[in-house]
């Protein structure tokens, strides 16, 4: 299982490299879609500048430092719709990615997806991006139907439900999202804007809640208090690590377009410690549970909590 | 002169007091435990085939295990009733096409595309070609409807009607034989989903083989002066309602079906 990380610019690449990267996405938002749609509707849903490669040169020496390193880079243009008249130009700026190195390129928008499915590119690979909700092995096929040759699933499956869509992909590999980023909200169903120049997205806002009737049970207006004002920078899927790898899935994706570049790299240093550990212990799942705890731990400063949990079968915020 | 649906509850148990000639939409979009049984199901098809009217089933996204529920339930479909399945689950859409290729199916309001957050409406930071990006979504690409219909049999798009984007429609078809249906649904936009339901603890409602839908019992109002409008949560999904004189004059044309709710679905 490969470990991808963001990246931003060309001089972190090296650092990340040596944390455990060995594959990268990236945010490039080309000129013609910032002229039409202004700063905040990006075609990489990423609304602040941080969080995008900032020009093609830039993205030319990211691909020459990863090329050196035998870490493929992928592109994402994962906002979706893409109106009609952007999909000719979006396919073209792809064309050019490819011919620059770009591995990859991550799409969410259906009509995106088929039009690269016609342009039938020698090498380049289309990942199905988690925004297409992928939660069963119908929706993998569907997706590689469309012209998938790589599938994000959903943040919220178990690693039951993966190792079973795993088994059934018939050769599509699949990618899991397992570090920093999560987020309350199934990213593919959520239609929030994430416009506030500080960062403080819909989804983690407190709000004033008021039952509407009288049959409210006790305990709904904490549940959904719950994951108001959490730092997704704590989140994680480390106990899950060692059997995402044994059921097979291609890449674990660490969230953090935008992140200082050691933020990205103490993520892939400890999902990489947490693989390196699994592939020598074959751990079962409860022993995964425990390293993952302490690798967190030792990430992070503090226990896991279960808002912050990619899998809550772990237990989290519990040591056993 | 669209058809006009109304919501009667995920069992479709208000199907019998629906007035004359409205057609009955039952299930739900969000959640796979308010799904009806296959019993109530055929009941509800039954009723609408003696009211000759249609009959709208919202099905919501499955896990694997899940999307084997849906199978019992579309062979209690009977024949002859007028039925359209909204379909938000892609691999949903797909067993559809291969297992119950006589079944008519739409994409549903979760995989339009469309964005619903009130914060669009009242964002200073988009220009006018941001805002109207938001009401953008398949239903508006000519290269989507035509593979999807082609290939996945899709025969409608389910939307809301938002006060953004409504020349999004403008390329949409008008109403005629052959052409994909357009269902306008009012006055609950969804404005996200989430797979932990409140009302159970806040845990995956795919950990409960059945649950109490205490949902059901009453939403909750969420307020928060930035968002430009409150939000109403009902287990696991947040609507933004959205007034019906803010339907769009040119969406309302293009409609096939106009799908009201009187309460949160």
């Amino acid at each position: 299982m490969l470990i991808l990380s963001p990246v931003d610019r060309a001089s972190e690449v090296a650092e990340l490299c040596d944390a455990g990267a060995e594959e990268f996405y990236a945010g490039y938002v080309p000129p013609f879609w910032s002229e039409a749609f202004g700063p905040v509707v990006t075609c990489n849903r990423r609304s602040f500048a941080e969080a995008s490669v900032s020009s093609l040169e830039e993205l030319d020496a990211v691909l020459f430092e990863a090329a050196l390193r035998d870490a493929s880079v992928h592109v994402a243009i994962n906002a979706s719709p893409l109106p009609d008249r952007m999909i000719p130009p979006m396919a073209d700026l792809v064309e050019e990615l490819a011919g620059r190195g770009v591995r990859g390129v991550i799409v969410s928008d259906l009509p995106l997806m088929l039009s690269l499915r016609d342009r039938r590119f020698r090498r380049l690979e289309v990942h199905a991006s988690t925004l297409f909700s992928a939660f069963n092995g119908g929706t993998v096929a569907f997706l590689r139907r469309a012209g998938a040759s790589r599938v994000v699933l959903a943040r919220e499956l178990s690693t039951a439900d993966i190792s079973a869509m795993a088994s059934v992909a018939r050769g599509t590999p699949l990618e899991v999202i397992g570090f920093r980023g999560r987020c309350p909200n199934i990213e593919g169903f959520c239609t929030h804007l994430h416009d506030d120049p500080r960062r403080v997205w819909p989804c983690e806002l407190r709000y004033d809640k008021t039952p509407e009737g009288e049959g409210t049970p006790p305990g709904v207006l904490e549940a959904i208090g719950r994951n108001e004002g959490v730092d997704r920078f704590f989140s994680c899927g480390l106990c899950a690590v060692p059997i995402l790898e044994r059921c097979g899935v291609h890449a674990l994706k660490i969230v953090g377009r935008g992140a200082e570049t050691e933020r990205k790299a103490s993520a892939a240093r400890a999902v990489a410690s947490m693989r390196a550990w699994g592939r020598e212990a074959s751990p079962d799942s409860r022993a995964c549970g425990l390293q993952g705890k302490a690798v967190y731990r030792e990430t992070f400063g503090r226990r896991c909590r279960p808002e912050n949990c990619y899998f809550p079968e772990f237990l989290p915020g519990e040591d056993g | 002169m669209p058809c006009t649906y109304r919501y009667a509850g995920p069992d479709g148990e208000g199907a019998r007091n629906l007035p004359e000639g409205v057609g009955c939409a039952i299930g739900s979009e969000y959640c796979v435990h308010l799904l009806p049984s296959a019993g109530s199901l055929a009941s509800a098809a039954e009723t609408c085939i003696a009211r000759d009217t249609p009959l709208l089933l919202l099905t919501p996204y499955f896990r694997d295990g899940e999307l084997k529920r849906l199978l019992p339930l579309f062979r209690a479909i009977p024949g002859g009733a007028d039925v359209d399945v909204a379909v938000n689950d892609w691999g949903a859409l797909l067993v559809l096409r291969a297992l119950f290729p006589g079944i008519r199916r739409s994409v549903g309001r979760l995989l339009s595309g469309q964005k619903r957050c009130p914060r669009i409406g009242a964002s200073p930071r988009l220009n006018d070609a941001g805002r109207a990006w938001h009401g953008e979504g398949l239903f508006s690409s000519a290269k989507a409807r035509s593979w999807l219909g082609k290939e996945m049999g899709v025969s409608g798009y389910h939307v809301d009607s938002l006060p953004w984007g409504p020349q999004s429609f403008g390329t949409f078809p008008d109403p005629g034989d052959g052409t994909p249906r357009l269902y306008v649904h009012s006055p609950y936009a969804v404005v996200t989903v989430s797979d932990s339901c409140p009302w159970i603890g806040g845990a995956s409602s795919a950990s409960l083989s059945s649950c109490p839908r205490s949902c059901r019992q009453g939403p909750v109002r969420l307020r928060e002066v930035s968002m430009g409008g409150d939000m109403l949560q009902r287990g696991k999904a947040r609507f933004h309602p959205v007034r019906l004189d803010d339907l769009p004059p040119g969406v309302s044309a293009k409609a096939h079906g106009l799908v009201y709710y009187e309460d949160l679905p």
